[in-house]
């Protein structure tokens, strides 16, 4: 088979250093900018087999790109934008794409730590998993707890995690712990059509399908004890992570705007390599109408997650006592376009399945994290465990201050269902001591962990390549699956 | 590819060209190859390629039976457009409405084209398919009749 990068003339290709290759204008007549791909050789083969640098290459050629069109070691071939993509555009002539940012709009993690270690939690593991995976509504069908009204969705999108607060459903100390607080200014309830507000209305607070999740972690080793102190990690602490985005409503939010981008590409004169790629301006009357309603969208989102951790604090306090506490070490995003500074010019920064990744004197880093830089979360496979990290300040010379956000596919579900059955994937999880509870063996076997890339090789090129800092491992103990 | 449907919904087309829908590998999402004499036919394969995807466990909890035709129009500039367009109706409607096209009528129009569909009500909504892309979206005139692919994001 012919892969992607035998495709690419040899010439165009260059390894910068051993984490990242770049491949330049010169491959193709249409690119603007270079393409620049952050893997070590094992990835890079791994990367080069499906269609993620032709995606890469075809961001590379949007009007208004800055510097690079870049590929975290997690990338894959998506739609449009590959996933693990990164591409800052100018705010003055360049282009917001709502493919660039994806159907799941600020789909994130957040990680939680309890205070209470293995030890402590005994034998109560099974039943808090099982608490959880009640409580919180996930998977096909089920809906939330919550049914909002519109004037309580406008509040949602404009609020974002304030108006939890106010709801009894977050506290301060989130807020402070949440990217951009949990609320992007800018959004524009008028941009979110009723279909849209009709699929999201009953979903606050539930997780989704797919490769959402909640996990019941432990902290199984330390990399950088300073790091780790900050961010209040111990060996062997209790913690919970959290996998979802905007479900349906953001979901549609991206169909309407991909659709009304597409008829006005001709209008704005600009030619695709991609359909999925549809663009406007961001100055434009579109572009400012997709920001507004994806801002909306992303307030969702961090109110989602927000809700399932008040769900998951109840479950948490029934299960293992009233003075159990969930502390919210951060919460960040992964498919979201964000207005940031760089060298004094505004660009609109599109991260689909990449993490922002600020560093230590960043303001945007929160005060309690200054000493360290802005936590990132790794998420591998279910069964290979978790990482954490630390943004650093290069990164913003590196990646538009962005890092991985997962291990990343290697395997497509298809070939994931035809390796191995979920019965079997289940009973190597229960046997390694994992609590699962999954509505589907089939989706569990897609979810395996043998299609995934190895997190432990993404982790390290992110952190020698200097994008962000290796703290901690974590290791899953409760599986709960969309 | 992980599953065929050309061998039995080539008897959907009798001794006409073949009608049918396969799953094709993508990294992360579906990806659905339609086949049909006409784009007609590609509109019909593309909703019960769909309504594969639906769990039958809700539609086990809904009303199977269900008759209720309804009248959709879905503008779009060209058939790969106006393909995508109909699928991402059919993922609201499984979502919002909790009701499932099984069957359709389609007439094409300038810029758009009409559907008529019978559907069957699901027992919860189905929130499994974000959206159907323009990714790839394609339609083809191949010697046997139509081509098409459409990818979902999963």
């Amino acid at each position: 088979m012919t892969t992607m990068a035998q495709q690419v003339s040899p010439q165009a290709i260059r390894r910068i250093d051993e984490t990242m290759i770049e491949i330049s204008m010169r491959a193709r007549s249409d690119m603007r900018v270079p393409a620049r791909i952050y893997a070590d050789a094992a990835l890079w083969e791994q990367i080069s087999r499906d269609r993620t640098l032709e995606q890469l290459m075809n961001v590379a050629t949007l009007p208004g790109i800055v510097g690079a069109a870049y590929a975290m070691p997690d990338a894959h071939e998506g739609y449009g934008f590959p996933v693990g993509g990164v591409a800052a555009f100018r705010t003055s002539d360049g282009i917001i794409s709502p493919g660039g940012v994806g159907y799941d709009i600020n789909c994130g993690v957040r990680l939680l730590m309890c205070n209470r270690s293995v030890a402590q939690l005994g034998d109560l593991l099974e039943p808090l998993v099982h608490e959880l995976s009640r409580t919180i509504p996930s998977g096909a069908g089920r809906g939330g707890k919550l049914e909002l009204s519109d004037p309580e969705l406008d509040r949602v999108f404009t609020e974002g995690c304030e108006y939890l607060v106010e709801r009894g459903m977050a506290t301060e100390h989130d807020l402070l712990h949440t990217e951009s607080g949990g609320c992007l200014p800018g959004a524009d309830p008028e941009g979110v059509s009723k279909r849209a507000r009709d699929r999201g209305r009953s979903q606050l607070g539930t997780m989704g399908g797919g490769n959402h999740f909640v996990e019941v972690e432990r902290v199984r080793d330390i990399v950088d004890e300073k790091a780790a102190s900050a961010l209040g990690l111990e060996r062997d602490q209790v913690a919970l992570l959290i996998h979802t985005g905007s479900r349906g409503l953001g979901h549609q939010v991206c169909t309407d705007y991909v659709a009304r981008m597409d008829r006005a590409m001709a209008e704005h004169h600009i030619v695709l390599p991609d359909r999925q790629l549809a663009c406007a301006p961001f100055q434009s009357g579109a572009g400012q109408a997709y920001f507004g309603a994806m801002c909306a969208a992303a307030n969702f989102a961090w109110c989602n997650r927000q809700a399932i951790t008040h769900l998951a604090r109840g479950a948490f306090r029934r299960v293992l006592g009233p003075d159990a506490e969930l502390r919210l070490v951060y919460d960040v995003a992964h498919n979201v376009a964000k207005v940031e500074r760089y060298r004094g010019e505004d660009l609109v920064v599109h991260r689909k399945g990449a993490t922002r990744a600020f560093g230590p004197t960043n303001p945007e880093t929160p005060a309690a994290y200054r000493e360290v830089g802005q936590p990132v979360f790794i998420p591998g496979s279910m069964g290979t465990g978790s990482c954490v990290l630390v943004g650093r300040d290069e990164a913003e010379q590196l990646s538009f201050g962005s890092a991985c956000h997962g291990a990343g596919r290697r395997m497509s579900r298809g070939e994931a269902r035809r390796t191995s059955h979920g019965k079997d994937v289940l009973r190597e999880l229960e046997d390694a001591g994992i609590v699962v509870r999954c509505p589907s063996l089939e989706e569990l076997a897609e979810e395996a962990p043998y299609a995934y890339k190895d997190v432990d090789r993404v982790v390290d090129v992110v952190h020698r390549a200097g994008l962000a800092r290796n703290v901690a491992r974590l290791a899953a103990m409760g599986v709960i699956k969309g | 590819v992980r599953e065929e449907n050309l061998s039995t919904s080539a008897a959907r087309s009798g001794a006409g060209p073949p009608a049918g829908y396969e799953f094709v590998d993508h990294t992360s999402e579906v990806t659905m190859r339609l086949h049909a004499p006409s784009f007609p036919g590609l509109v019909a394969e593309a909703t019960r390629a769909f309504a594969e995807l639906v769990p039958t466990l809700l539609r086990e909890g809904g009303d199977a039976q269900g008759g209720e035709w309804r009248e959709f129009l879905i503008e779009a500039p060209d058939r790969a457009a106006r393909l995508v367009g109909w699928l991402n109706e059919v993922i609201y409607l499984a979502e919002a409405d909790q009701w499932l096209p099984v069957e359709v009528a389609v007439s094409e129009r300038d810029h758009g084209m009409d559907v008529r569909a019978r559907g069957v009500t699901l027992g919860a909504p189905f929130v499994l398919v974000k959206a159907a892309t323009l990714h790839g979206a394609s339609v083809r005139r191949l010697p046997e009749g139509l081509e098409a692919e459409v990818t979902l994001d999963v």
